[in-house]
């Protein structure tokens, strides 16, 4: 058994107007991780799912689904989309109903599940993204987040192995980033994979699994977020730069603040946590310094 | 305008009343009100359906009466021609003037003729606020399905009613950026700018109905958009309260069996 759920072989797509948006690209999908792709505006990120969905086709290679090479027929289709969703970056292009419980029960009920189940299961997926009491408003009435949210719920609604994330966060502030990446947390933990595009290297440094780097429409790395940020030179290349919490790591290293063999924080709470016990350890040391003054 | 209208719709006093209820208040309503021929009845159901609007519903009254304005004005102007007649000899007219060998005038049978008609008029077109002013779109719909109107029509009316609102936000952005580097700063410039909105709502309309397709299509579209609905219950009191209303508004009519005057 394959322990690759989605897979990219080598796939090519050029745009009508002759954009080659992806070149020989492959990625493979490890089921139950969180995968962030980052890249620079136009590497190819919604470009790249817009295949895993089955939406575009591409000229060249082949998108593998739990093993199984997508024939881009009827069945094949439904069953990738079944499986694999997408929220797009603009909630706007997604939402087409007069309603928001309407477009959440979108695609349980194309799924041909009974009213009553598509109604609970999209009930459920509301609850789970905190837009329990927006059932009969109209989509044209929403916030930014509101309707971000809704469009999470839809894909939600259709319990999908996969999901994919186009941009989440872009355009949202703080508190609802941090909501949003709450719930992508918690839909981890139900056992779901995940893929999301950024540009934003701190969200991708904390909360990856895994980090596909994209440029120019082919793969420039891959890897830990450890293991792709350690790489600045590449970062450089791919128009990104180092996530903030390493950045004051090295500085603090460079400036011998800490010790050179401590493991890198993943995160801003590890990070502080480090800077603390350095501080605690460096009290010892005080009147040693102001002896030297 | 309509954006308050629509807003009005999921906002108000009687938005959680059930909506088979609404519909057939409104429906029996405007029913009665065109089909039995009485003047009284017309004001009667005038009157009711603003009492509903203002007091039931909690619509402000000022934005109803702006409302009623814009058919009335037009209606005005077409029941004075109706009111006028034009003719030869002097007949039993209320008012007349005399042009050369004619008489322009008002019969008091056209009077009473074009009175009815307005207040019938304005009898429905306040029927039919009624019934935008406290019934979602969506609820509507799903009435009209109940009724079994075909899917086709329901489907066209869920995507124009949200693209009416798509597009509105568009062309408001769009404005909004033009002014904004003074695009509408002389009638030159003006026309200028205007052409490129419409230009660019024409393509942006195209690439958005795309990405639009692109997300059904994610959701496993086949082609059919599905309602559903919650199940609302029946109000026995309001059902009775409007057998009640709309049973007074037929025995009056027919009582009166005609005109005001
Ligand atoms: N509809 C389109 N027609 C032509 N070129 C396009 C279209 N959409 C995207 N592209 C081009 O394809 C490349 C990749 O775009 P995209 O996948 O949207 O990048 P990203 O999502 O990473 O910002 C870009 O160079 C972009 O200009
Ligand atoms: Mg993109």
């Amino acid at each position: 058994m394959n322990q690759y759920i989605l897979e990219a072989r080598e796939i090519d797509y050029c745009y009508p107007d002759g954009t080659e948006a992806l070149k020989g690209l492959t990625m493979k999908i490890v089921e139950g991780q969180k995968i962030a792709v980052l890249g620079a505006n136009g590497a190819g990120k919604s470009t790249l799912f817009l295949h895993f969905n089955g939406i575009m086709r591409p000229q060249r290679g082949k998108i593998i689904f739990m093993g199984k090479e997508l024939n881009y027929r009827h069945r094949s289709l439904l069953e990738l989309r079944q499986n694999v969703g997408i929220v797009f970056q603009d909630p706007d292009g997604q939402l087409f109903s007069a309603s928001v419980l309407q477009d959440v029960s979108f695609g349980p009920l194309n799924l041909g599940l009974t009213p009553e189940e598509a109604l609970a299961r999209s009930k459920q997926a509301m609850l789970e993204t905190e837009i329990e009491d927006l059932g009969k408003k109209p989509t044209h009435f929403l916030s930014y987040g509101q309707k971000k949210r809704v469009s999470i719920a839809g894909v939600l609604s259709m319990n999908p192995k996969v999901i994919i994330f186009d941009e989440p966060t872009a355009c949202l502030d703080p508190q609802m980033t941090r909501k949003i990446m709450d719930l992508l947390y918690r839909l981890n933990e139900q056992g779901k994979t995940l893929i999301l595009s950024t540009h934003d290297v701190d969200l991708a440094y904390s909360w990856a699994d895994y980090i596909f780097l994209l440029k120019q429409g082919t793969i420039a790395g891959e890897g830990t977020p450890r293991e792709i940020f350690a790489n600045r030179e590449l970062l450089r290349q791919c128009g990104l730069t180092s996530p903030w919490v390493m950045e004051v790591y090295r500085e603090l290293v460079n400036g011998e603040l800490l010790p050179e063999n401590v493991p890198v924080p993943q995160n801003k709470e590890e990070l502080f946590r480090l800077i603390r016990g350095a501080a605690a350890s460096r009290t010892h040391f005080r009147p040693k310094i102001a002896g030297h003054r | 305008m309509m954006l308050l209208i629509d807003h009005y719709a999921y906002n108000n006093k009687l938005a959680s009343v059930h909506r088979g209820e609404k519909f057939a208040f409104f429906a029996l309503t405007i029913t009665i009100g065109l089909v039995l021929p009485s003047t009284i009845t017309s004001l009667a159901i005038i009157v009711l359906m603003a009492g509903a609007v203002v007091f039931l519903a909690g619509i402000p009254w000022r934005f109803y009466l702006k409302l009623m304005l814009l058919p009335g004005s037009f209606l005005m102007i077409g029941v004075v021609l109706v009111a006028i007649s034009i003719s030869r000899e002097g007949q039993d007219f209320l008012w007349a003037v005399k042009l050369g060998s004619y008489v322009v005038g008002i019969s008091k049978q056209n009077l009473e003729h074009a009175i009815d008609l307005f207040l019938r008029s304005l009898g429905a077109v306040s029927c039919l606020y009624f019934l935008s002013l406290t019934t979602p779109l969506t609820d509507i719909i799903a009435i009209l399905k109940k009724l079994l109107v075909p899917t086709l029509v329901l489907e066209l009316m869920v995507l124009i009613y949200r693209f009416i609102f798509t597009l509105l936000e568009m062309t408001m952005k769009i404005y909004t950026a033009q002014s904004s580097r003074l695009g509408y700063k002389n009638i030159r410039t003006s026309y200028a700018s205007l052409s490129q909105l419409v230009l660019s709502l024409f393509v942006k309309s195209y690439q958005y109905s795309q990405t639009m397709y692109d997300s059904l299509a994610s959701r496993c579209y086949a082609g059919k958009l599905h309602f559903v609905d919650e199940r609302l219950s029946w109000s026995a009191h309001n059902i009775l309260l409007i057998i009640i209303i709309d049973g007074a508004l037929v025995v009056s009519s027919l009582y009166t069996g005609g005109y005001l005057l």
